[in-house]
Parts: C-alpha cells; structure tokens; sequence
C-alpha cells in the first residue's frame, strides 16, 4: 500500500530505533563524549578476522572510516546515523584501542594567529 | 618524492578542524547560509529529553516521548590538505537549546543571522555568545520584502559592543557569505579567539600521551553552564 511506503520515508526516521545499536545505551563509555571537531583514527594493530566478527556491523563501518582521520561529526554524518549514537560506539571501539583520538594541534598564542591567517586568506580565495 | 617529514602517527594529526557557529532564529536563512558557501550535509543527532531544560521545553504533546531528534545544518570547507572549515547552523527552536554548547566548544566564532522584520529573535544569540566569551559579529540577511534598516540601527537595536562588527549580507550569495566569514575572522584576529576551551591554542590537548585531553567535553549534556542563563532570554 501507498501508506506502507510512506511509513518507512526518510521523514519517519529509521525502522530501527538508533540506541538499538547502542544496545540502548545512550552516554558513552566512561562517560567519554567526544568533541564534534575531535580527530580520530584507527590505532593499534589490525584487527583479527575473530576480533571483528565481535564488533557490530556500524562499529566495522566505523573502523574503515577511520582508516583516514576524520572528525567525530564527519564520520557521524557519514554513518547517517545520530551523533549520540556514534559517540557511543565510538566510545566503544576507543576503550578497545582500536580507535584513538589524535593530539591537536600545537597552537601557543602566534600559532593560533598565524591559522586565524591561513583561514583568512582560504577564505579568500574560495 | 623525498618523503617530506611526516608528522607521524602518533605526532599530531595533520587534519586542523576549524569550526564556525551559524546562529540566529528560526527561519532567518541559516541553512541558506550554510549551503551557499559550503558542501552541507545532514548531521542529526538523538538526544534525550531530560537533558533539556526543564521549564524551556514545551513537553505538551510528547509526554512519554524520551528521546528527540534534532537536525543540524552541516557544512565542511575544505582549505587545502589539512585546513578544513566547518560551519554548524544551531538549531531554530528554543528547545534546543542544549545542543548550543555542543557547538560551541572549541569554536573559532560566531554569525548571528538576523532579519530585520524579528530582530528579538537574535537576542538569545547575542546573549549566549557574550555570555560564553565567544567572539561573533552579527549579519543582517536582507530579505526582499523586508524594511530596509542600516546597519547602525540594528546595532543600536540590539545594544552590540562597538567592537562587535555588523554587516549587511545576503545569505543565498556566496561571494556575500564569504565576506561574512572574513568579517568574523578578521574580527577573532582582533579580539583573540574565545573562552578558555578554544580548539585552537589547546595546551592540554599535547604532550600528554595517551590522553585525550580536551577532545572529550566535560559532558555538555550533563553540565549545564553557559546555556543555563540563556533560555531566560529564549523563553521570553
């Protein structure tokens, strides 16, 4: 039926409630809550075929997006899944050391000016 | 080809994230805004009720409802190989008010898009950004049908700093997006960037080997600070 259809749009959400894939957890582990703007990537050595296979499908799909460090926000919007959501498994995955999260940048006061200054001249050339 | 001196795995992370605030009332072009200047993308988040506060959310309708989905505009702009800029639209509605100290940490600055025809709607905005120390500068979106204001006026309006720059812009424009971001950068080169949880001159973020430092918040959710005093001004 028409309404069938309409019932499982973009608009009504996913099928499967989000924090179904937190095993409906919805604060990280340790109470870990990653900046949107914090750099992560995969650490460690490469996982085992028996470690993966204990991972959950979005956890693995987190892992090959990590492969390159991406933000926490760039990779939720790639996981189109909610940011809470992959805060925890992300979470998840830190505690098991296969994820890290990179240092920042170093930036004493004249750093900070000369980026301010890198921004300002990215921006003009767009 | 000679390998260049690699930053190394466990040096810091070459990819620099630079993050801009997009505020202002509902329906006054933030998207619009975003989407003109950079490549958007969806970023939603699922939140759960409780943590909003209480007396600002207007639970009428969705008692027994836990949790709540917010969509926030998303835009990414890449400078090169490792600047990388992103603009964050804060949610309209006052009720999401939670969601701001999520977005503003570690932000370089702040636009508050305002129209002209509902000027309070920026007051929260305006409020919350003096509050935190987060350096911003107001854009006023012309809307075809709306009165033309000059810029003094909006500013007197909504009793800005004089230090705080006002613009004129439109928001579908992106050559006028553009001279907005520039106005905000130029104006945090002045006036030092914000509060003492910038991304940008992080101490503690270093050198501290197996930390992860500031890359975790303090749980913005479960420690109200900033946005405590705003939706005050939100409600009213």
């Amino acid at each position: 039926m028409q309404q069938y259809e309409r019932w499982t749009d973009q608009e009504a959400g996913p099928v499967v409630r989000p924090y179904a894939l937190t095993g409906g957890r919805t604060d990280p582990a340790g109470d870990m809550v990653l900046d949107l703007m914090a750099v992560i990537a995969t650490a460690g050595p490469v996982p085992r075929r028996a470690e993966l296979a204990k991972l959950s499908p979005e956890q693995r799909k987190l892992l090959r997006l990590c492969r390159n460090p991406v933000t926490v926000a760039d990779s939720a919007a790639d996981m189109d899944l909610p940011l809470g959501v992959v805060r925890v498994l992300l979470a998840d995955l830190i505690q098991q050391g296969m994820i890290t999260v990179l240092p920042r940048q170093s930036a004493p006061r004249q750093a900070s000016t000369d980026l301010l200054k890198e921004v300002l001249d990215g921006l003009r050339s767009l | 080809m000679g390998s260049a001196p690699s930053e190394g795995k466990s040096g810091s992370s070459q990819l620099i994230p630079i993050k801009i605030v997009v505020a202002g009332g509902f329906g006054v072009g933030k998207t619009t805004l975003v989407s003109s200047i950079s490549e958007i993308r969806p970023l939603r988040t699922e939140e759960s009720l409780t943590q909003v506060g209480v007396g600002v959310d207007d639970l009428t309708g969705v008692a027994g409802k836990t949790t709540t989905t917010v969509a926030m505009d998303f835009g990414r702009i890449s400078m090169g190989p490792r600047l990388v800029l992103y603009l964050f639209g804060t949610p309209g509605q006052d009720r999401f008010w939670f969601m701001w100290d999520d977005l503003s940490y570690g932000a370089l600055g702040a636009v508050i898009l305002a129209d002209t025809r509902r000027l309070s709607d920026c007051f929260p905005s305006v409020d919350y950004f003096e509050r935190r120390q987060l350096p911003f500068i107001v854009a006023v979106n012309v809307f075809d049908d709306a009165p033309y204001y000059d810029v003094e006026d909006v500013r007197i309006a909504l009793d800005l700093d004089p230090a705080v720059p006002a613009v004129l812009c439109d928001a579908r424009e992106r050559s006028s997006v553009k001279e907005v971001l520039i106005t905000l950068v130029k104006h945090v080169l002045v006036e030092g960037p914000g509060d003492g949880e910038q991304a940008m001159s992080d101490p503690d973020g270093l050198g501290q080997p197996g930390q992860v430092g500031s890359a975790i918040l303090s749980g913005p959710r479960r420690a109200p600070s900033a946005h405590e005093a705003a939706p005050a001004a939100a409600g009213s």
